[in-house]
């Protein structure tokens, strides 16, 4: 996905250059994020490990080269900790569109994104979902932690996962999941499906 | 319209092609229909339904358990097709099918679920002759 870095005069402060740094390590070309309500002033260091800015109500939109939107991701609390660099997020909820398909949603209690920044882990009811459209069927995933790639389409879990489409299941241990041109699952462990063949409503 | 139910050691699904493949002691069951094979591959319908199911085994077996006064059925070929949709089953390569104790056996064996009604060798687009061995009642 190609870019242009947001101008540096973009940045109010030290905390959005770091914020904007974490995003950009998701892949992003501009990011733009909504007014947080409220900025906490960062506690005096101490060898703790403290956040040393917190955002809440933290929302990023990120855009293509056409403006148009290509992920969102939103949390209730966001936490920066300097000491490695890492951010943690409350409720975290990341939305990326997909060629040709309606976009994929998830989101679960947690989530973190490490010091390099390219990766998202989801822990905590996670629920990855992607609705209906005219050629394909809503899916939903059901797992404990979920570690997210949004730069190559990509996530993975070797937690114990359900998946429901319509009235058809399949339970498993482990997932990955290729969200490019085409969807691609792979369940890497025992696995166990069910296709209901007759129409909602009967048995 | 029972469901049907898959288990394998590993599953993979692509979304595009409407397949998923199902590798490692694989067991396909349907109502009184059982089939143990070694791989599966499902074709999907634009519903997502299967379709069509095939699975590959050294043999891969099939049981329909018997029910009222049709007795059970047994087959096992080393590449075995279910049309769902037509409730028939190929039977490809080393094919043999067991009724009660009547065994066919050919290259190719077609069978329907529904009407019990068999074809093998050439009328079921074999090449090999057929071997019947009916074992009468007593």
């Amino acid at each position: 996905m190609t870019g242009s870095r947001p101008a540096p005069a973009m940045f109010v402060n030290r905390q959005q250059l770091t914020l904007a740094l974490i995003l950009a390590g998701l892949g992003t070309a501009a990011w733009w994020w909504g007014r947080p309500e409220r900025v906490e002033a960062p506690p005096s260091a101490s060898a703790e490990r403290r956040p040393d800015y917190v955002v809440e109500g933290f929302r990023a939109t990120q855009m293509d080269d056409l403006g148009r939107t290509q992920r969102h991701l939103q949390a209730r609390i966001l936490r920066h900790f300097p000491g490695d660099d890492s951010t943690e997020l409350d409720a975290p909820e990341l939305t990326w569109l997909v060629d040709q398909a309606p976009p994929w949603h998830a989101q679960a209690a947690a989530g973190r994104v490490a010091a390099e920044g390219n990766e998202i882990q989801l822990h905590g009811n996670v629920v990855l979902h992607r609705a209906a459209s005219a050629t394909t069927r809503a899916i939903r995933i059901e797992t404990d932690s979920l570690r997210v790639e949004p730069q190559n389409d990509y996530a993975e879990t070797d937690d114990p996962v359900r998946l429901y489409s319509d009235r058809d299941q399949l339970t498993s241990t482990g997932v990955r999941l290729w969200f490019g041109e085409t969807l691609r699952i792979e369940f890497p462990k025992r696995t166990q499906a069910i296709f209901h063949m007759a129409d909602e409503g009967r048995p | 319209d029972d469901p049907i139910q898959i288990e394998a050691d590993s599953v993979q699904f692509d979304d595009q092609l409407a397949l998923s493949l199902y590798q490692g002691q694989v067991l396909v069951e349907q109502g009184r229909l059982r089939i143990e094979a070694d791989r599966v591959e499902v074709q999907h319908r634009p519903d997502r339904r299967p379709e069509r199911i095939t699975a590959w085994g050294d043999p891969a077996i099939l049981v329909q358990r018997a029910e009222g006064d049709a007795p059970e059925q047994r087959a096992e070929a080393r590449q075995m097709t279910y049309d769902v949709t037509r409730d028939e089953i190929s039977l490809i390569d080393r094919a043999v099918l067991y009724q009660g104790q009547d065994r066919f056996s050919s290259d190719r064996i077609l069978f329907n679920r529904a009407t019990s009604q068999i074809k093998a060798g050439t009328s079921a687009n074999g090449t090999e002759r057929v071997r019947i061995e009916i074992t009468p009642t007593p």
